[in-house]
Formats: C-alpha cells, sequence, structure tokens
C-alpha cells in the first residue's frame, strides 16, 4: 500500500500524549498500521515524551506495591511503531465496528451518498460515508478538526488525490468539495470534534437529521 | 550477597534497557522489580501531573508495568530504548481507558479559557519540564513554540484545547507544534 497523503506531525504528538478523543485515536492507529513514515514521526513522539517522562534527575519518594508478574503470561500485541505487518484495513474496521461495512445502516444523503453515524456526541464523532463513483459531495467546512481516512476507493479535493490508507486533515480553515473518482465507489470514515459547516441552504436544514 | 541485574549490566546499554533484557531473555523477577522501582514512581508522578488521581495514576502505572512484563519479548532494542517503549505502553493505557474513564482536570470548563494567571503562559514554560537537559533544549526554542509542546506533553492537551487556552487558530496551534516538535529533534540529534 502506497501512502501518499499524511496527517500532520502535530497529530502524532497529540497521540503520543493520550490527548484525543477515541475516534481521532482509531483513525490514527488505522493509519499508522498502514504507514510506516508516520510510525517513525510517533516513534519520535514517544521518545520525546519518554524525556518528559523519565529523564528527571529526581526519583520521587513515593513508593508502592509492585504487582506480582505471571511466570508464563506473556505478549499481547506490539505498541505501533514495532509493527512490521501491513494490515488490511477493512478487517481493521470490521473488527472494531463488529460487522461488515455492507450491514451498517446507511442514511441517504444525497445523490450518490449514504452515511453512517458510529458515534452519539458532537465533541467526539465518527461517521462512515459511501459515495457511488462520480459522486460531487457538498461543499463544507469545519468547526474543529477533522479527519477522514479512505478504507475503499479514492477522491480528489483540492489539487490532491486521496487513496486508500491516506488521511485528509482539515481544520475550521478548510474550505472544500471532495469529488469520488469515476473507476470505484469510495468508502470513508471520518473523526471530528465539531459539526460540519455547509455552504448550501438544503445541506444545513438536512444536517440535524442526518447527524453530521 | 547476591549481586543485583543492574551490577551485570554492560558498557554502552543503559540501565533500564539492561533490565528489560534481562525480563526479555530470563524472565527475571529481580530484573523486573528493579524496573519497577526505576520506572513506576516517574510515571505515576507524571500522570499525576496531568491531573489524574493518586489512585487512578498508581492503577494505570501498574497495569502498564504489568503489560512491560508480558510483552517484554517484544522489546527490540535495535528499535527504541526501554524509556520509549515503557513510554508507549503507557500511552496506549491511557488510551485503552480514555473510552470510558473521565480524567478529572476535564469536563463541562473542558474548553475554559484560564486567564492570565498560568505559569505555562507567563513565562514559567521550560520549569515545567522535569529533566535538566529537556528544559536546556526547551530554553533554545522560541517561546511559543515551547508553550504548546509543554501544554501537549505536561498537560496531555488537544490541539482544541490548547487553541481555546491560547486563544489562536488551530491551525497556528497545529503549525507550533509541528515546528517545535520538529526543531527539538534537530537540537536532540545536534548533542
Amino acid at each position: 500500500m502506497n501512502i501518499s497523503q499524511h496527517p500532520d506531525q502535530s497529530w502524532f504528538v497529540s497521540y503520543a500524549v493520550g490527548g484525543l478523543t477515541p475516534s481521532f485515536n482509531l483513525l490514527l492507529q488505522a493509519h499508522l498500521l498502514v504507514c510506516p513514515q508516520c510510525r517513525c514521526v510517533l516513534k519520535k513522539a514517544d521518545e520525546l515524551g519518554a524525556e518528559f517522562m523519565f529523564g528527571s534527575d529526581d526519583t520521587p519518594i513515593e513508593k508502592f506495591t509492585m504487582p506480582t508478574p505471571q511466570v508464563g503470561a506473556r505478549a499481547e500485541q506490539s505498541i505501533e511503531w514495532g509493527k512490521e505487518q501491513v494490515t488490511d484495513l477493512t478487517e481493521f474496521f470490521d473488527h472494531y465496528i463488529g460487522m461488515h461495512l455492507d450491514s451498517l445502516k446507511w442514511m441517504k444523503a444525497g445523490k450518490g451518498l449514504r452515511v453512517c453515524r458510529l458515534t452519539d456526541t458532537e465533541e467526539d464523532k465518527m461517521l462512515m460515508l459511501r459515495a457511488e463513483p462520480g459522486t460531487v459531495l457538498p461543499k463544507h467546512s469545519h468547526n474543529g478538526s477533522e479527519l477522514t481516512l479512505v478504507l475503499k476507493g479514492a477522491y480528489f479535493c483540492e489539487n490532491a488525490i486521496f487513496k486508500v490508507g491516506d488521511i485528509e486533515d482539515a481544520d475550521d480553515s478548510t474550505l472544500h468539495q471532495p469529488v469520488v473518482t469515476a473507476e470505484d465507489e469510495c468508502i470513508c470514515i471520518a473523526a471530528g470534534d465539531g459539526p460540519l459547516k455547509f455552504s448550501g441552504l438544503l445541506q444545513r436544514m438536512a444536517q440535524p437529521f442526518l447527524g453530521i | 550477597m547476591d549481586s543485583s541485574e543492574s551490577d551485570m549490566k554492560p558498557a554502552g546499554v543503559d540501565l533500564e534497557t539492561e533490565l528489560l533484557l534481562a525480563i526479555s531473555e530470563r524472565q527475571s523477577q529481580q530484573a523486573y522489580a528493579e524496573l519497577f522501582e526505576l520506572m513506576a514512581p516517574k510515571i505515576k508522578s507524571f500522570l499525576m501531573g496531568r491531573g489524574s488521581s493518586s489512585d487512578e495514576s498508581e492503577n494505570i502505572t501498574q497495569d502498564a508495568m504489568l503489560s512491560v512484563w508480558r510483552k517484554a519479548d517484544l522489546f527490540d532494542p535495535k528499535k527504541s530504548s526501554a524509556r520509549t517503549w515503557v513510554y508507549a505502553i503507557v500511552r496506549n493505557r491511557m488510551i485503552d481507558l480514555q473510552r470510558t474513564a473521565t480524567r478529572i482536570n476535564k469536563g463541562v470548563e473542558k474548553y475554559k479559557h484560564e486567564g492570565d494567571v498560568d505559569s505555562v503562559t507567563t513565562g514559567g514554560v521550560t520549569d515545567a519540564a522535569s529533566s535538566a537537559q529537556l528544559q536546556k533544549l526547551l530554553q533554545q526554542l522560541p517561546e511559543d513554540q515551547a508553550q504548546v509542546l509543554v501544554m501537549s506533553y505536561v498537560e496531555g492537551k488537544s490541539h482544541k484545547e490548547i487553541a481555546a487556552e491560547v486563544s489562536l487558530p488551530l491551525g497556528t496551534v497545529k503549525s507550533r507544534i509541528r515546528t517545535g516538535f520538529q526543531h527539538l529533534q534537530e537540537l536532540v540529534t545536534q548533542q
């Protein structure tokens, strides 16, 4: 898998400090599975975190009970940048969601576009989008940040193409209008921490019903 | 008298890495106890500095250290130091817990502007970093870059929280974190 679009490096600093919502964490975890370049960035962010955590010359006086390790009880999974294997992203999300994408309850959200909301809160929003080939999505901006990960197909946006495994990084300064490529349907998963801001009146009216 | 695992440390390898290798290769409980004594109080202290309660910090630390034991054979000293590897385990434990737990310094006032009385925004930026070496490096960064890195690492704040606190657009906050992060890596490499 050839990854060409990455989130800003500042995301991996926030990931490394545990400062993100579960939805942002999940999208970045999926991207890290397929992107060696971002695994390197995360490792550097972890190195800096280790310096903040362990670099002090003063050892805190407080001691507490050490849990007894069990001989023989061994490995679960490795940490992100320790992984070698590239995993299929569709399988990753099938496992996370607990069902295959085809079984989700999709809602029609305009010509060629269906959506499925996976979380309930505006501050930690996760949304699946499924668009037919050639679909032009409504022009919109954001209240806050949004990361979009491509699971299937591809789309164009602002002179860039986003393919499987790529992440588009948008915030309140971004006004964009994704266009799905003509070859295949496109399935994406988006995480955000605020509602979308649509340019069109119809989309703004439909927004509360769709929960986007 | 029995010698400790740390007495057998070869030159060129830091103590934590040597102890972790002893756990990985020999399942040495003695090495585990020494590693626990070295690292656990610092992990707990770091978490409490983030606003977690003493009990919560202790639970996360104990869970993370048990994971260190269970995953020790996955540790590769060619890929990272023991400190970085353990940090990543603690971080992943925090991410796992985040889905259900609420940090005590969050909630209704999550995005409240803190006003002027804040050590981070009044020149005390580098004091918040624990290591003398790290403080020295942070002092070489422009103040606005050091500020957002300390707010991220020491206070565990998100882009949105930092943007609200320093009254700047999200894009500016991300740019400062990225530039400061890259700048700090260059300084570390030059050392």
